[in-house]
C-alpha cells in the first residue's frame, strides 16, 4: 500500500489532500484511486471483510507458527505496539484540532491573527506552540492544515518544529528527569524554540515558493461535516505512515546495543553525533525521552541536550509521517535540516548554559 | 472503517487494562478519550459512506480515507498474532541498567516493616543517601526474576520503569543472593530483601556494577501486577 502512494512521485502536498473537492474534475488523487482509475468504493466495500480475513489468519497464525513465539520477535512487537499505541492519544488530539482548523479556520481569520510580517509570524508561531500540551505526532497534521487554512508555510513549519519541544508537559517531564539540573529545562526550551525559530526564518528567506502553498478545498457541507471528514483524513492518513515509522524504530531499538554506546561516551564530538542520530533512530516520545537522556549518564549534558532538542523536531516516526503530509520533495530538504539546525542550536546553547 | 476498528481496539486495551503492558497508567484516560473519538469519527463515516452508496450518484467520489490508512491494522494484527506481553527478562540486556539519580534529602523510610519500596526509590536510597537510610532495614520489592551467570546463588530481581512507553523502558536492578531454590527467568516475585552495602563506594563514572541486597523472604506472584512497570514521577 506504501508504494503505491508514492507512485505518483510528483505530489501536490495539502491540496490534493483535502477530502472535499468536490467539484475538481481533474484534481489528483492519488491516496484515493488504484493507478488503473478503478474508485476505490469497488473493493472499499469488501474491505471490511478483507481485515476480518486477516486477522482470522493472524489468529491461526499464533497458534501454528512458532516463530512468532522467539523473544525477540516478542519484544520487537511489544516496542512497535507500544510506539504505535502511545501516538494514538496525541495523534487523536491532533486531528480533532486540525479537523477543527479545517472546520472554522478562514484565510481571513489567519490573515488577521497571524502578524503581516513573515519575520515576526515565525517566532509567534514558535512562541505559539507552546500552548499544544501533546508530542510531535499530533503536530504534523495540524501543521499540515494551519497550511491549507493560508498560514504562511514557514510560521507553521515553526509550530510543527516548537510545539512538541517546548510546552508545559515536555517540559515538566524534562525538570522531573533531570532534579538536580534545572538549567537542563530552560536549555532545552532556548535551544529548542532556537531551532524552531531559525529554521522559519531560513524557509522565510529563502524558500518563498515552497511547495507548501496549498489551495483551500472547497467547503462542502456545515461545520460538523468538515470537521469528521478532516479529522478521519488526517488521522487515517498520518496514522498510516505513524505506523511505518514505529515499526522502523523497533526494529532499531532492538538493533542498537546501547552498551556500544559507553564506547565513544568519552569524547564530546563524537557523543554529540552518536546521541543525535540515537535521537532520530529511538523515535522515542518528546514526553519520555527526558527518561531516556537521564539514563545515560555517562554523557556529557551538552550531548544530552543535542539528544532532547533533536528528538522531538526529527526521527523515523516523523520523517514517516511528514513524508506523508508534505510529500517526498519536501521531506528530503526539510528533515537534513532540521536535523543540522537541532544539533547546532543545542551545542551552542550548551555553550552557553550547562 | 480503518478508525473504527482502531477506536473499538484502544478501547478495549483501555478498558481491560492490557494497555498496561504497552503504556504508563496515566496514559489510561487519554487512551479512553482517544478510543471514543476515533470510534465516533468511524461511526460519522460508516454513516457517510453508506448514505453515498445508496445515492449512487457519488459511487465514484474519492472515499475520505486515504489507503495508506489500512496499515492502522498492522499493530491491531500483530497484537493478535504475537500476543505481545511486557517486557521481560529477554528485553533486559537492550539496556544499561538504571544507577540512581543524583538527589539530596530523603525521606525517612515507612515505619511499616517490611517497607515496601519502588525499585527506582530502593536504588536512589542506595547509591545517594548521605544518611543510610536503607542499613539493616527489611524491603519489599515487587519483579521478576533475571538469572545472571554473576549471581549464581540468586538471581537480578529486576523491574522497567517507563515513563510514557515501552520503547523508553529503563531496567531497574537489585542483585539478590540467597535464592532457596533457583526460579526460571521472568517469575514475578515478592521479595523481602536486605541492602548490602558495597565494599567500595559505587562507581558513579560507570562500570558494570547493580546495587546488591540478601535476599530475607520470597513469595511467587501468579503473574505481573496490573502495573508492570514502575513510573519515574
Amino acid at each position: 500500500m506504501a508504494a503505491m502512494v508514492d507512485v505518483a512521485g510528483e505530489r501536490h502536498p495539502g491540496g490534493d489532500h483535502q477530502p472535499h473537492d468536490h467539484d475538481d474534475h481533474d484534481h489528483h488523487h492519488d491516496d484515493d484511486h488504484h493507478h488503473d482509475g478503478r474508485p476505490v468504493g469497488r473493493w472499499g466495500s469488501s474491505a471490511p471483510l478483507v481485515a476480518v480475513g486477516l486477522f482470522v489468519i493472524a489468529f491461526a497464525v499464533r497458534s501454528r507458527w512458532s516463530v512468532l513465539a522467539v523473544d525477540d520477535v516478542r519484544v520487537w512487537a511489544t516496542l512497535f505496539v507500544s510506539i504505535s499505541l502511545q501516538a494514538f492519544p496525541f495523534l487523536v488530539l491532533g486531528v480533532v484540532l486540525s479537523g477543527l482548523i479545517a472546520a472554522f479556520v478562514s484565510p481571513e481569520l489567519v490573515e488577521r491573527m497571524v502578524p503581516r510580517n513573515p519575520y515576526l509570524a515565525v517566532p509567534a508561531a514558535g512562541f505559539a506552540g507552546i500552548a499544544l500540551p501533546g508530542c510531535e505526532c499530533g503536530s504534523v497534521p495540524i501543521a499540515g492544515r494551519l497550511v491549507a487554512a493560508g498560514t504562511p508555510p514557514a510560521a507553521a513549519l515553526t509550530f510543527l518544529l516548537a510545539a512538541p519541544a517546548i510546552n508545559p508537559v515536555v517540559l515538566v517531564s524534562t525538570a522531573v528527569a533531570f532534579p538536580d539540573e534545572p538549567r537542563m529545562v530552560v536549555a532545552r526550551f532556548a535551544a529548542s524554540l532556537l531551532a524552531a525559530v531559525s529554521i522559519g526564518w531560513w524557509w522565510t528567506a529563502r524558500r518563498r515558493d515552497a511547495p507548501l502553498g496549498a489551495t483551500r478545498a472547497h467547503d462542502h457541507g456545515g461545520h460538523w461535516r468538515r470537521f469528521t471528514d478532516s479529522a478521519t483524513h488526517d488521522l487515517v492518513h498520518a496514522g498510516g505512515y505513524l505506523v511505518v515509522g514505529a515499526a522502523a524504530a523497533a526494529s532499531l531499538q532492538l538493533l542498537v546495543p546501547r552498551s556500544a554506546l559507553d564506547a565513544v561516551a568519552g569524547n564530546e564530538v563524537a557523543s554529540i553525533i552518536v546521541l543525535a542520530l540515537l535521537a532520530v533512530l529511538l523515535s522515542v516520545c518528546s514526553e519520555a525521552d527526558a527518561f531516556v537522556a537521564a539514563g545515560l549518564p555517562q554523557f556529557s549534558l551538552t550531548s544530552r541536550l543535542v539528544f532532547l532538542v533533536v528528538g522531538p523536531v526529527i526521527d523515523l516516526k516523523l520523517v514517516a509521517m511528514q513524508r506523508g503530509v508534505f510529500g517526498t520533495r519536501f521531506t528530503a530538504v526539510f528533515a537534513p535540516l532540521s536535523f543540522g539546525a537541532a544539533v547546532l542550536a543545542a551545542v551552542l546553547v550548551g555553550q552557553v548554559l550547562l | 472503517m480503518v478508525t473504527l476498528f482502531v477506536g473499538a481496539v484502544a478501547l478495549r486495551l483501555a478498558w481491560t487494562g492490557e494497555f498496561g503492558d504497552f503504556l504508563q497508567q496515566r496514559m489510561r484516560w487519554p487512551l479512553l478519550i482517544a478510543g471514543v473519538a476515533a470510534f465516533v469519527l468511524g461511526v460519522a463515516d460508516a454513516i457517510r459512506w453508506d448514505a453515498e452508496q445508496r445515492s449512487d450518484a457519488h459511487r465514484r467520489r474519492a472515499r475520505v480515507a486515504p489507503s495508506i490508512g489500512w496499515l492502522m491494522l498492522v499493530p491491531l494484527l500483530v497484537l493478535v498474532a504475537v500476543a505481545p506481553t511486557a517486557l521481560g527478562a529477554a528485553a533486559v540486556d537492550r539496556t544499561d541498567a538504571y544507577a540512581g539519580t543524583e538527589r539530596s534529602g530523603f525521606a525517612p523510610l515507612p515505619a511499616s516493616d517490611p517497607a515496601s519500596l519502588t525499585f527506582l526509590e530502593f536504588i536512589d536510597r542506595a547509591v545517594w543517601d548521605d544518611d543510610v537510610s536503607l542499613r539493616e532495614r527489611r524491603v519489599r520489592l515487587t519483579g521478576f526474576v533475571v538469572n545472571d551467570p554473576r549471581y549464581p546463588d540468586g538471581f537480578v530481581l529486576t523491574r522497567f520503569t517507563v515513563a510514557c512507553c515501552a520503547a523508553d523502558a529503563l531496567p531497574v536492578q537489585v542483585a539478590v543472593d540467597g535464592a532457596p531454590a533457583p526460579l526460571a527467568d521472568d517469575t514475578w516475585v515478592d521479595a523481602v530483601v536486605v541492602w548490602r552495602e558495597p565494599a567500595s563506594p559505587y562507581d558513579l563514572a560507570g562500570g558494570d556494577w547493580i546495587v546488591e541486597a540478601e535476599l530475607v523472604d520470597i513469595d511467587v506472584l501468579e503473574g505481573p501486577p496490573d502495573a508492570p512497570y514502575e513510573s519515574p514521577y
